[in-house]
């Protein structure tokens, strides 16, 4: 389809002409082949899967481990520890009972604070 | 719409994987073409042209059949490239900084792109095209190389008519600005061109 703007103006086709020169690469079969065999490799149609989102999905992960493993030198004495041994002492705590001092006379806790 | 078109992809849909290449066969010389004017390297060009073809397989589902399956087609080509091109301005400007710094004056811009299809380009005018913005050079494209109607062009960029005249107005004065230093009057052949 030609439009007047640019078909007719001798001096911008002969730069377009020198700019934009066609591109001698030409499809092939082996070309079909080679699509068609990645194709085949992942015929998946439509939106990929969340797991096969590398990007976003493994970049979270990275992102969620390396936010707990910053915070967990700090997370609070009342939470679990995952430890095997601590975590079962957390649950069976007595809760209501005075901490127990420690050698020294004083809790951790108050140690701390 | 052909109707052999609409059967390709109903059966891709349908669950037959097979049938894609009947679309890949009949707009492999566009979308290279497309590829190779960008990218100006066949190897990369086509790298690239896998890709657009694999990414319009997995969002075949997405095509709605209002428009040519080539246009539909040339809107990921261009995505695609336009992401391509940017990357890799970015990484030649890094690797430019680099080779003034190690070379100083002795260093050239086209070092690094030994490729065949630059040949065919006066070297004035390829600093040219690569002072345009990507966006107008791919606009170009679609219109010089591919020979896009307006209208398809609009379709493929996602705009209006008035917007591609105009972006393609400013495509045009910005190639001649770049180029009017070297570009004398006698490169225009005395008659009316056509291509």
């Amino acid at each position: 389809m030609s439009n007047p703007d640019d078909k007719n103006d001798p001096e911008w086709q002969a730069l377009a002409r020198a700019a934009f020169p066609r591109p001698a690469l030409k499809g092939s079969d082996a070309f079909v082949a080679r699509v068609m065999s990645r194709v085949q490799a992942d015929p998946a149609q439509g939106a990929r899967f969340w797991w096969r989102q590398p990007r976003w999905l493994w970049g979270g992960v990275a992102v969620a481990a390396t936010i707990g493993l910053l915070w967990l030198p700090h997370r609070p004495d009342t939470a679990p520890s995952l430890a095997p041994g601590r975590l079962a002492a957390w649950m069976t705590a007595d809760l209501e009972a005075e901490p127990e001092p420690d050698s020294l006379g004083t809790s951790i806790e108050q140690y701390f604070l | 719409m052909d109707a052999w078109e609409r059967k390709a992809i109903d059966d891709v849909l349908a669950g037959d994987p097979a049938s894609f290449q009947i679309l890949v066969r009949a707009n492999q010389d566009a979308v290279l073409s497309l590829c190779v004017s960008v990218l100006r390297s066949q190897a990369e060009a086509e790298d690239a042209a896998q890709e657009i073809f694999l990414k319009a397989f997995h969002r075949l589902r997405s095509f709605r059949h209002d428009a040519a399956f080539s246009t539909w087609l040339y809107r990921i080509a261009y995505n695609h490239c336009l992401d391509l091109r940017r990357q890799a301005h970015r990484r030649r400007e890094q690797s430019w900084e680099a080779q003034v710094e190690q070379q100083g004056d002795a260093a050239h811009p086209f070092d690094e792109m030994p490729d065949p299809v630059l040949a065919a380009i006066d070297p004035r005018l390829q600093q040219a095209l690569d002072r345009l913005p990507p966006d107008y050079r791919l606009i170009l494209i679609l219109r010089e190389v591919q020979e896009l109607s307006y209208d398809d062009i609009a379709s493929v960029l996602h705009t209006s008519l008035d917007g591609v005249k105009a972006r393609l107005k400013r495509a045009r004065a910005a190639l001649q600005e770049e180029a009017r230093h070297f570009w004398q009057a006698d490169n225009v052949p005395s008659s009316g061109a056509t291509r």
